[in-house]
């Protein structure tokens, strides 16, 4: 029993750390990527190909001066970047890297912790975050803040709706909630019968990630910068952190539960044995993930922002019904084929 | 006991981000040169207008629309709550629990092509 | 420490912070402070739902009333002028007579229920039966699509009147025909002319002559 306890314990630490560990570098990799499609040559001054740029950047963030704005709600402003940070890092809870690993006559499974409602509480973990978006910008009394926390709030909970109806579309198909579960049974990804889900899904987590071509809430040129224009030095990494933890969530949920994790690692088992199959099956899920990621920033190098009104049409009268129909389609499927 | 350990992860994931967040900021705080304030360096950004009501009170009204979203999305949030028990056991549910699901969107349905009718997601500019 | 005594102290955790939050609900002077204390309630009642073995409960709890409502209720609250809100008055002469009457209601609450809390009524499903559907959720959705089919349709209507209802409330003011983002410059133009009082001679004749 305590065994289990600490080995627990020891698997979500390093869920915790994963997301922390692999921000940095993802941050210098976008910018570099984004410096190559733009003909420039990105960070290149700190370390080797500027590969520490980032941390050269957080240590600049450290040592910044702390300001609160005047008529600033203190507390409330002191709290909103937590309500963004910690949701972040818990939904990383069930977040699987693969299925389970037999070694030493064990089972350990390749992630924190395998419940039976793991997607509600995905979904649950992020339908929080708007607190911290709403919070930050109502705290900071500036116009451009609060602005800019309404309009995102308003696309993070219309796109939160169309993430949750491509999940059903999947669990009506795995027939589970857990995450390593639906992994397990995707014999055929899911992406290719729920090419509609996938797409709804994809839109639904750029959006829910505030990235292009949704990134509206730190649209620049009309908001400065949106909910967190009143925020400087450390503070403000906390937000900038947390968004990319999520893009990390999206891109892990997407290879998990789309792109069939490992797939299809798991049909070479009978002729390169059980360990060699797990490895490969964890390499094959993270390669997924950085190519979700690569299109991530593609997207980002590539489209122009939408305006804010064919945003929520796009959520509400195209995305919506795809979804509708995604759900549709899994539901027939699932009384046919998958029965 | 087992059943509880699974969520341990939730705990530990809280401590970890929460004691992040305080730790770093704890180290900022030592970091970080003193706030020297000034006569407008706590001033609200807005591009050099100043928080001065040109614009109106800054937790004033905003547009109903964002109230409407908010109204429709908490209908279909519910609605993904039914869906998700729904969607786990339509295998044993079999033809019925389709048309059981179908009924229920389809009434959903009525009160979206309303609100689609009314205007909800038009943001007229 | 056995499991049961821990078990016992998670709860006592969960059961004083949701009261604790429950309260500054009620005290904190600013509304929105008051809806972040309600997302607290909510958290910790998912707690004690979640040692329950309720799962689903616990998620659909957060997803329903952190994720929406209570979203809702700060976008109501924006829509508002949360300033003369702060400024109405909390506690009246009257909150002693309050204390005094809720204090015996409570009493009277006690004494009547007080046979039947202590033991808590069984519901019709057994752990082991629940364990044998699959799981929590899955238990849920055979006992509310099989035996509460006609609920769970009524639900619907419910919340398609909900939809309805309040789309009626919110537009009181008659919808401009078009957004100015589908009209003509020169229309829009025209129309704020038209707005402004300005006489038809001194207004330039196309949107060209705006230009210059």
């Amino acid at each position: 029993m305590t065994e289990l306890v600490i080995a627990v314990i020891f698997k979500s630490i390093i869920a915790f750390a994963v997301p922390l560990l692999v921000v940095p570098p993802l941050i210098w990799g976008e910018r570099r990527l984004l410096g190559r499609i733009q003909s420039r040559l990105g960070p290149n001054r700190v370390g080797p190909f500027g590969a520490f740029q980032t941390l050269a950047d957080a240590v600049k963030l450290l040592g910044k001066e702390d300001m609160i704005p005047a008529g600033a709600d203190r507390a409330l402003f002191i709290l909103a970047p937590f309500l963004l940070l910690v949701p972040s890092f818990m939904a990383w809870s069930v977040v699987p890297v693969g299925t389970e690993l037999h070694i030493f006559g064990r089972v350990i499974g390749l992630y924190a912790t395998d419940l039976n409602v793991g997607v509600l509480y995905i979904v649950a973990l992020t339908s929080v975050a708007v607190y911290g978006i709403v919070m930050a910008g109502w705290a900071s009394n500036s116009k451009y803040a609060l602005l800019g926390s309404l309009r995102s709030s308003a696309q993070m909970i219309s796109y939160e709706i169309m993430l949750g109806i491509a999940l059903v579309g999947v669990v009506v198909l795995a027939g589970s909630l857990s995450l390593p579960e639906i992994v397990r049974q995707q014999q055929v990804p899911f992406a290719i019968p729920l090419i509609i889900g996938a797409f709804v899904f994809v839109c639904a987590a750029l959006a829910e990630t505030n990235r292009a071509p949704f990134d509206l809430p730190e649209a620049e040129t009309e908001l400065v910068s949106g909910y967190h224009v009143e925020y400087s030095g450390w503070r403000f990494s906390f937000f900038f952190l947390s968004e990319y933890a999520n893009m990390l969530l999206a891109s892990f949920l997407v290879s998990a539960v789309f792109l069939g994790g490992g797939w299809p690692a798991q049909f070479l088992e009978p002729y390169i044995g059980h360990l060699f199959t797990t490895l490969l099956a964890v390499g094959i899920m993270m390669s997924k993930v950085f190519l979700f990621l690569f299109i991530y920033f593609w997207i980002r190098a590539t489209l122009p922002r939408f305006r804010y009104d064919q945003m929520m049409n796009f959520c509400w009268k195209v995305l919506l019904p795809l979804g509708l129909l995604n759900l549709a389609v899994a539901t027939v499927l699932k009384l046919t084929i998958y029965a | 006991m087992e059943y509880y350990v699974g969520y341990i992860p939730f705990l530990v994931t809280f401590v970890a981000a929460s004691a992040f967040g305080i730790v770093s900021l704890a180290l900022a705080s030592v970091l970080r040169p003193k706030f020297r304030p000034g006569p407008l360096r706590t001033v609200p950004y807005e591009s050099g207008i100043g928080p001065s009501g040109v614009v109106g009170d800054t937790r004033g009204k905003h547009g109903v629309h964002f109230y409407m979203v908010a109204i429709v999305y908490v209908v279909f949030d519910l609605e993904l709550a039914f869906l998700f028990p729904w969607a786990v056991i339509i295998g044993s549910l079999g033809l019925f629990g389709l048309i059981e699901m179908a009924v229920f969107i389809a009434i959903l349905l009525v009160g979206y092509i309303y609100a689609w009718k009314k205007g909800a997601f038009d943001w007229g500019l | 420490m056995t499991s049961e005594t821990l078990l016992t102290l998670i709860f006592a955790y969960f059961a004083l912070a949701s009261v604790v939050f429950a309260v500054l609900v009620i005290m904190l002077r600013n509304p929105v402070q008051c809806a972040l204390s309600l997302v607290g309630v909510v958290f910790h009642l998912a707690g004690i739902f979640i040692l329950l073995r309720a799962e689903f409960l616990a998620a659909a709890h957060i997803i329903i009333y952190a994720g929406a409502i209570i979203v809702l209720f700060l976008f109501t609250m924006m829509l508002l002028n949360i300033g003369a809100v702060e400024r109405v008055r909390q506690f009246h002469v009257q909150a002693p007579l309050a204390i005094v009457i809720g204090a015996i209601l409570f009493l009277e609450f006690i004494v009547l229920t007080g046979a039947t809390i202590t033991i808590g009524a069984q519901g019709p499903h057994s752990p082991a039966w629940v364990a044998g559907q699959g799981g929590n959720v899955q238990a849920l959705g055979q006992v509310l699509f099989r035996d509460y089919l006609l609920p769970f349709e009524v639900a619907s209507v419910l919340l398609t009147a909900a939809v309805v209802g309040a789309i009626v409330l919110a537009r009181q003011r008659p919808r401009r025909p078009r957004s100015s983002s589908e009209m003509g410059v020169s229309e829009w133009m025209a129309e704020r002319y038209e707005k402004a009082n300005v006489r038809s001679s001194n207004r330039p004749n196309s949107a060209e002559e705006i230009g210059d």
